[in-house]
């Protein structure tokens, strides 16, 4: 699994820091960043993706094909 | 160990009111399927089609309605959508964000400042305190454009004129004849009218450009930051 953070979407409310605190952190400009991608397991991270308030957490799966948001 | 914020959840409401405030803002009032439990300044995230976009509550959780202010300037997915909404037709969305929420119970006088649609969420702090803390001072700095986008101006005087503790102060960037109220920015004007800053619990919402020059305003003033709470609107 592959997470990619929308910086340009991302608005820094911190759903995604509250659900799975061991793979995203907020960095210095308060915007989501992947801290440890295997800091939780895949069902959280999913989680945490789909709280997102703005989509702004892409998850792709091994073969490089986006799961989240649905295409 | 601090409690985690529970995730959010999803929720759908029915419009039942939409007006225009301005040529840039418009008014939607929805009534929810069940409560919401959001605070004072929180956000939902709409579902519109395959987007989210987010929106402050602009009003109280007690309240039976979801008053939201939707710009539409900028002609996005978001304000193309509410453009189309009208009575009777669903909204749904997740609920609820965010971390710029009313303290409660304040020890220090509060400063408002507010610039277009950051009215949003600055409106329902503004409604809580007033419900919540009637002899609590309160003064709120609204800053905007022109006279024609000042919306929310006679509820806000009126609102002022009914609770002594309430001091709404509109300012206007751009000058006009007609218009005899304060002509600064924000930034200018807070400092100018609010001298013991570092006295205040201040909270601020708009762009990101006026947040982040009133901040360094503030910093100047010797305001602690636990005492700035800003919301950017994008």
């Amino acid at each position: 699994m592959k997470i990619e953070i929308k910086r340009d979407i991302c608005i820094g409310a911190a759903t995604c820091t509250a659900l799975a605190p061991e793979v995203f952190e907020l960095d210095e400009e308060m915007k989501s960043a992947v801290k440890d991608p295997h800091g939780h397991d895949d069902h959280t991270i999913m989680e945490a993706a789909q709280s997102c308030p703005t989509l702004a957490i892409y998850i792709y799966d091994d073969a490089g094909q986006q799961i989240f948001p649905p295409v | 160990m601090t409690a985690q914020p529970p995730a959010p959840q999803p929720y759908s409401a029915r419009v039942s009111f939409k007006k225009s405030l301005s040529p840039s803002a418009l008014f939607i009032q929805l009534v929810p399927d069940q409560t919401i439990p959001f605070q004072p300044g929180q956000f939902c995230s709409w579902l519109i089609d395959q987007h989210r976009r987010p929106l402050s509550f602009a009003n109280i959780p007690t309240h039976p309605t979801l008053d939201f202010i939707v710009g539409t300037a900028a002609g996005g997915v978001c304000s193309q959508y509410a453009s189309r909404l009208t009575p009777g037709d669903q909204v749904s969305f997740l609920a609820p964000y965010g971390r710029f929420i009313t303290n409660p119970t304040p020890q220090k006088p509060i400063l408002l400042i507010a610039t277009g649609t950051g009215l949003a969420p600055i409106r329902s702090h503004l409604h809580y305190l007033l419900a919540h803390c009637p002899h609590h001072p309160i003064t709120l700095i609204f800053g905007n454009h022109d006279k024609e986008n000042l919306f929310l101006h006679d509820e806000l005087t009126k609102l002022s004129h009914q609770h002594p503790n309430f001091s709404y102060i509109p300012t206007l960037s751009k000058s006009s004849s007609t218009w005899l109220g304060q002509t600064k920015l924000v930034t200018t004007l807070a400092p100018q009218l609010i001298p013991n800053l570092s006295h205040h619990d201040i909270y601020i919402c708009g762009n990101p450009n006026m947040i982040k020059d009133m901040t360094a305003v503030l910093k100047r003033h010797r305001v602690p930051p636990a005492q700035i709470h800003t919301e950017q609107y994008l």
